[in-house]
């Protein structure tokens, strides 16, 4: 079981990180197995802590769904009286406290008894609980989602790495140079215009030059089209995480390239090339890598305002909307799988940041 | 600001009833208003009319056609009703005559996760109304009503079916009636509408079938058609039994014999996934367009695809009903359309490159973006505008049972609301929100519109700053050193206006603000989510509203009464006055004045049949709200305008915006071609 | 001679903070940036005086109107720098075009400077109505005309004098808010990493929770949870500080990934055999160790809290009008209406860029000055 957690990890890892994929097989020895291990564990406790305090976090606003729900139908013409949205209360129940109903979430979640009626009907242990807002079960709304959220994240955060790391290691080796100056200002302009702006000017730009804007991820017209339909969600969320990276990055080398090695190493006439991608970039990556959960996390909830300006069918707004509607379980229940998914990411980061940086030294846990 | 005269809808209603009533003491033909243009409609081709026709059509030598997409084998008259029962649309609401139009293309148009939001386009209720109020009997054929009241029957249109094939019948009714709506299935059990003297929990009306084809609802007391057929609530009388009779359990309905989990997996075998059964009878039964597999009466019908059947999806999609019941005056059945494929957007502006990109066919607009949005689609688009039925537009009012005495006092003055009316520079406002488009105006029924007074649009309109610090001195109001009025007992004075967010009041209120402090009133807002706003109303723990979301008047008292007259726990303009009335005392503040006469005038109003006497005591009511202005409106009406694709055909303009005529659906979706 | 010495002297005496001061005053660009944000926050100290007009003084002929056109010449004469009034002609029946404004040349208006205008008290102290700049009264004796240098918005606001009132908060908060989590990442991270053990496995545990919890519920929640009938800046403020304790834990596991690395150096070592404090160690040897990089997060984190008051006026959870912000401004922006008609409207973009410019320059001479192999 440990080798296999081993293999995917490091499998996820060598698209990125080619080069040095050699260097990864001798290193990955026990303490880094066990540490592996160590960490799954503690993660089980994390989880938990999570979604207590998310599911506590989400009731904090005053009202639950049943009042919500009268003020939108309200909105709509339509009344219901007191007696009424109490009825809805008792049959979703909300109106018990808030730990049983924690409890009650948590336990389906993890193993609905086979003599429960969600069982019978739908013959799963897993009971997602039920969206009120959607009237579905909560997974089968979250999965229509999940897949291109992921999908879609993914491609941003590589997009973002492939762009702005050789960024970095220029602007690092060509301190103060125009091309600098440049990518310092291109990518500040990036983090500093606010990505709904951005969003707007360019959906508009691409009616004012094809004709056509683009709003939404287009599905239906093959891998092109789809492609065609990620250029302004990239460029949007992309620019305004790539600045961090470059400036993380860059700062970094420069202190890296400084350094007393550097200047041995030079002094000794290795390659400069080699100074730079052996030692500088490596040492130079390590916050940047510490960061990787942050940013998978900001990925997922950080670009929801861009993805509802941009009609974007991924998981951000809808999260949105069960938040507004108070539709706790839903709300809740995608907070806990982006949860898991960034306790995932720092998970791989923790790793990769002991594999890059050897001197962080793990036997036997922390010290 | 295109105003369309409307004739007075209680005037037409009336007639309506005159007619039916004049008909006596057994079924007469369908109800026809003779004195409006668009009386002469959209019959049943068998019954005669009183007006000519647009296009005579002879229903027997009709050939009946069908799109060329549709799938079914069996012959279009065979999915069509009998000859002589086929609905023929030959005019709009409007009364103007309709275009013949040519089969094909999609209708773009916007989802929302609102219930209501598809039935637009597509609901077909047992009434149709026209923009001037007058109305027609649609799904079932004619009406008629026994001259003490006592005795509604309908009758329906042989051979029609639903949209699976299956016939439609009285039996479908009754299913309705005892199964789904009698055992509150559909949780609308207390529509006044089949209950004994309008109240909630009176009796149920008894329904008899006559023959497959003929009802009779028969209640112990008179029945006015104003709490009957014109309820704006009793839209549809019918359910499919043979689709739904087996997903009522037993703990709803006596005679069933299914368990709760028996109905609802039988409902998941049906590709209903409710985990509720509560939720499965609203959904099934009041929300009935939105789920995939459940037969309608509908234009349209839900896509039974994945991916394409959710209408809270991004993309949902409407299918062309092959069985529906109306045919143009060429036998060309209807709708023209293949289908209705609904988008959703996120974000507020989506819609507005949607509908540029012609992705959308069919949008709402305010009145700020129609210029720049028309100028970027040059002759692609054009404009319809709705008249609304609203009493003014930028609304304020204040709260006559507030707890704190000294502003209950200051607020009962019709000086001081004088003064707040007369102290802002009305073209002013009009050019900051409404780009000068809107008149100034008063909280009064818009031109053309039932009760419409000259003189009370203009009351209290004409800036003037310096009579308003008069008024507000006459109520005894001392100008305080910081520039503001203070009580005279020394106390500050300061009017915290309530609104709800994102609703555009905060811009108003920015607007007015300005022109209250220049003649010393000190104001302050607070903003809320609806949900807090309603709660803070209920709770009588507010002080002004700035927009209110109940706001005054309306079409007229027979669409709802509420928001004329303090009678439930709803509108801001008479707080707990009508908490009082509501919960019979129980509860809220006892009205006194004019507020009690409101009261007494509409019990009276609720007691008289007769159409005339009852528009005489609605003019009374008007006469009340004209002398007390309870409610300030700075601008006169504003209506509701869309922007659509001009391939679109039969769209007409000028139509009327309103709850009793379903919003769009007055459009008639059904009859749109595109071309 | 002796002064050279004593300068001399001085620098190899001289703490690293002095040291840094030092190279700063040299690096040229971080000058500027130093500059520029003096005067951006002056300009927030005296906006009133600065704003050419009351942010609350609206006119709906100015409503949505483009910047000033500024003349210098008017019937062939030369009179200096002027604008001309404007006219409004309504045509309700031509729907692409029905407002049409014009410039009203029958006279002009000078630009003049301390003029007087809208009424506003200085720094809560006394009241004025004098303005940086303004129009004088027109040639024939008029007061209708305004100057909007960057246009007006919807309600004919002037643009320019919400940029300047809005840089109040804008210019404060977000530092305020990335501050403090700022030196809380530190604080935390630092002692996590050097220590390590039961303490670093508690805090990481901390920082995943945290971490693992998006931000908008929590925006949503927190907002919700203070109570209403508090001014929407007084919310924006509390919120910002709730949130950036909630912020620090990037940081924190950055500095701890540092400290990590740091800890086993020689150097550490030689001084905690040599008995010096654990504080001491932090902040005096490891802490300059990567100082640069702690720069550069905190002027990357003003831009994010500059921005992240934007997308939080956007999801109306941030400030409001009648007070304003550049989030409130960008946000007013974010509209197709906007960008197709207006594009004006997106000025403040340009105030917000380069304040985040300045900040990141000024984190670059920072850096370079705090490099002690420089």
């Amino acid at each position: 079981m440990d080798t296999n957690t081993n293999c995917n990890v490091n499998k996820d890892q060598t698209k990125s990180w080619d080069k040095i994929i050699n260097s990864l097989k001798d290193f990955f020895g026990k303490d880094i197995v066990r540490y592996i291990v160590k960490r799954i564990l503690m993660f089980i406790p994390t989880i938990f802590l999570v979604s207590f305090l998310v599911f506590f976090v989400i009731q904090l606003p005053p009202g639950d769904y049943v009042s919500s729900e009268v003020a939108k139908l309200a909105g709509e013409g339509e009344y219901l009286s007191e007696k009424e949205a109490n009825d809805l209360r008792a049959e979703y129940g909300i109106d018990k406290p808030f730990i049983v109903q924690y409890g009650m979430w948590i336990r389906d979640i993890i193993w609905t008894p086979t003599d429960s009626q969600y069982y019978r009907i739908n013959h799963s242990h897993h009971n997602w609980k039920y969206s009120f807002e959607q009237k579905k079960n909560v997974w089968t709304v979250i999965e229509e989602r999940l897949g291109i959220t992921i999908l879609i994240s993914s491609i941003i955060m590589i997009f973002q790495y492939a762009v702005s790391i050789p960024i970095a290691v220029y602007s690092a080796t060509h301190q103060y140079s125009a091309g600098d100056y440049i990518a310092s200002i291109v990518g500040f302009l990036g983090a500093a215009i606010p990505n709904f702006v951005l969003a707007f000017v360019l959906m508009y730009l691409s009616y004012k030059w094809t004709g056509n804007a683009q709003v939404g991820l287009e599905t239906k017209e093959g891998v092109i089209g789809f492609l065609k339909s990620l250029v302004i969600p990239i460029i949007v969320i992309g620019t305004s995480g790539t600045c961090g990276i470059i400036r993380s990055v860059r700062a970094q080398m420069l202190d890296e390239i400084g350094r007393q090695y550097t200047l041995t190493a030079r002094a000794k006439g290795v390659k400069e090339s080699t100074i730079i991608m052996k030692y500088c970039f490596r040492a130079a990556i390590n916050p940047t890598v510490s960061g990787l959960g942050g940013i998978l996390s900001s990925l997922f909830s950080g670009s929801t305002v861009t993805a509802m300006v941009l009609g974007l069918q991924i998981q951000g707004p809808q999260l949105l909307a069960a938040l507004q509607a108070q539709d706790m379980y839903l709300a809740g229940s995608i907070v806990m799988v982006q949860a898991i998914l960034v306790v995932i990411g720092i998970l791989l980061s923790d790793i990769v940041l002991a594999f890059l940086d050897p001197r962080i030294r793990y036997s036997g846990g922390s010290r | 600001m295109k105003k369309k005269l409307l004739s007075l809808l209680l005037a037409a209603t009336m007639v309506v009833s005159l007619a039916a009533c004049g008909g006596s003491t057994s079924n007469t033909p369908s109800a026809e208003p003779t004195p409006t243009k668009a009386a002469a409609k959209n019959t049943p081709a068998a019954q005669a009319t009183n007006t000519p026709t647009p296009t005579p059509v002879s229903v027997q030598e009709m050939k009946f056609s069908q799109a060329p997409t549709v799938k079914s084998t069996a012959k279009v008259e065979d999915r069509l009703p009998v000859k002589t029962d086929v609905f023929i649309e030959q005019v709009d609401a409007n009364g103007n005559p309709l275009e013949i139009g040519v089969y094909g293309g999609n209708l773009n148009l916007l989802g929302g996760s609102s219930g209501w939001n598809t039935s637009r386009a597509m609901l077909e209720t047992i009434i149709h109304y026209n923009t001037d109020g007058s109305y027609y009997p649609n799904v079932i054929k004619s009406y008629s009503v026994s001259s003490d009241y006592k005795v509604w029957t309908f009758k329906l249109r042989e051979g029609m079916r639903w949209s699976d094939g299956e016939p439609f019948t009285a039996d479908d009714i009754v299913f309705w009636y005892e199964a789904v709506h009698k055992t509150n299935f559909d949780t609308k059990a207390d529509w006044t509408a089949l209950r004994e003297n309008d109240e909630k929990n009176g009796d149920f009306a008894v329904l008899t079938k006559v023959n497959d084809y003929e009802v009779t609802w028969t209640f112990q007391n008179p029945k006015y058609p104003a709490s009957f057929i014109e309820n704006g609530d009793f839209k549809w009388c019918w359910a499919p039994e043979h689709y739904l009779k087996d997903l009522i359990p037993h703990s709803v309905w006596a005679e069933s014999t299914l368990s709760d989990e028996e109905v609802l997996i039988k409902a998941k075998e049906k590709g209903l996934d409710f985990e509720k059964v509560k939720d499965l009878g609203k959904q099934t039964t009041y929300y009935f367009w939105n789920w995939p597999g459940i037969p309608t009466l509908n234009s349209y019908v839900i896509s039974t695809e994945a991916g394409l059947n959710n209408y809270k999806g991004a993309t949902c999609e409407y299918l062309r009903n092959e069985y529906f019941w109306k045919v143009d005056a060429n036998g060309q059945q209807l709708p023209y359309v293949d289908k209705l494929v609904y988008t959703m957007t996120t974000a507020e502006g989506q819609e507005i490159l949607l509908f540029l990109s012609g992705k959308l066919d069919v949008i709402g607009v305010t009145m700020d973006k129609i210029s720049s949005t028309l100028a970027d689609a040059g002759d692609s688009a054009d404009l319809r505008t709705f008249s609304g039925s609203g009493w003014g537009t930028c609304q304020i009012t204040f709260n006559y049972t507030s707890t704190d005495k000294n502003l209950a006092d200051l607020f009962a003055k019709s000086a001081f609301r004088q003064a707040m009316s007369i102290s802002v520079d009305r073209n002013e406002v009009s050019g900051l929100l409404y780009d000068n488009f809107l008149d100034p105006g008063q909280a009064c029924p818009s031109i053309g519109n039932f009760g419409y007074d000259e003189e009370w649009s203009k009351k209290w309109t004409e800036y003037d700053p310096a009579a308003a610090k008069k008024l507000l001195e006459s109520c005894g109001l001392v100008m305080g050193k910081d520039g503001y009025y203070d009580f005279a007992d020394g106390t500050d004075l300061l009017i915290t206006f309530y609104y709800v967010a994102d609703s555009g009041d905060d811009k108003t209120y920015t607007v007015l603000k300005n022109y209250w402090s220049k003649v010393g009133i000190r104001t302050d807002a607070r903003e809320f989510t609806r949900e807090a706003y309603d709660q803070k109303i209920d709770n009588n723990d507010w002080v002004a509203s700035c927009g209110p979301t109940t706001s005054i008047g309306g079409l007229g008292l027979n669409d709802r009464p509420a928001p004329f007259v303090p009678i439930a726990e709803a509108a801001e303009w008479y707080g707990e006055y009508g908490t009082y009335y509501q919960y019979s005392g129980e509860k809220g503040v006892k009205p006194t004045g004019d507020f009690q006469k409101l009261v007494d005038l509409y019990n009276e109003w609720k007691a008289t049949p007769d159409r005339s006497k009852k528009d005489e005591i609605a003019l009374k009511i008007y006469d009340i709200h004209k002398e007390n202005l309870w409610s300030i409106a700075y601008l006169e009406g504003i209506g509701s305008y869309k922007l659509i694709n001009s391939k679109i055909h039969n769209f007409p303009d000028n139509l009327v915006s309103a709850d009793l005529y379903q919003y769009d659906n007055i459009a008639h979706f059904w009859t749109f071609f595109i071309k | 001679m002796s002064k050279k010495k004593k300068t001399k002297e001085d620098y190899y005496l001289a703490s690293q903070w002095t040291l840094m001061a030092r190279k700063l005053k040299k690096h040229k660009l971080a000058k500027v940036s130093l500059i520029i944000l003096a005067i951006l926050y002056f300009g927030a100290l005296f906006a009133d005086f600065f704003a050419p007009y009351s942010i609350s003084n609206t006119s709906s002929l100015y409503k949505d109107t483009f910047p000033s056109k500024i003349h210098v010449m008017h019937d062939g004469e030369f009179v200096g720098p002027f604008v001309y009034g404007l006219t409004k002609t309504i045509n309700k029946k031509d729907l692409k075009a029905p407002i049409v404004i014009e410039e009203d040349t029958s006279q002009y208006y000078k630009i003049g400077l301390f003029v007087h205008g809208d009424e506003y008290k200085v720094l809560g102290l006394f009241t004025s109505d004098i303005h940086f700049f303004g129009l004088k009264e027109g040639s024939n004796g008029g007061t209708s005309a305004r100057i909007y240098l960057f246009g007006g918005d919807v309600l004919g606001h002037d643009i320019l004098s919400r940029i300047i009132v809005g840089g109040r908060i804008s210019l404060t908060i977000p530092f305020a808010s990335a501050f403090i989590s700022f030196f809380l990442g530190i604080t935390i991270g630092s002692l996590s990493g050097y220590f390590g053990g039961v303490f670093d496995m508690i805090v990481q545990r901390i920082i995943e929770v945290i971490g693992a919890i998006p931000q908008i519920p929590l925006w949503m929640a927190l907002s919700a949870a203070i109570p209403d009938g508090i001014s929407t800046v007084k919310i924006y403020l509390y919120i910002t500080i709730i949130l950036s304790f909630i912020n620090w834990t990037g940081m924190a596991r950055i500095v701890r990934g540092k400290f990590l690395s740091l800890k086993n150096e020689d150097y550490v070592m030689a001084a905690r055999l040599a008995g010096v404090s654990t504080w001491k160690i932090i902040w005096k040897h490891l802490v300059p160790g990567f100082l640069s990089y702690l720069i550069v997060a905190l002027t990357l984190g003003i831009p994010g809290s500059i921005v992240g008051e934007t997308s939080m006026s956007y999801l109306g959870l941030g400030i409001k009008d009648p007070a304003t912000s550049w989030g409130v401004l960008l946000q007013e922006a974010s509209d197709v209406k906007v960008v197709a008609a207006y594009p004006f409207k997106l000025i403040p973009i340009i105030f917000v860029a380069i304040t985040v410019l300045a900040y990141n320059f000024l984190g670059d001479g920072l850096r370079d000055a705090a490099d002690p192999y420089k």
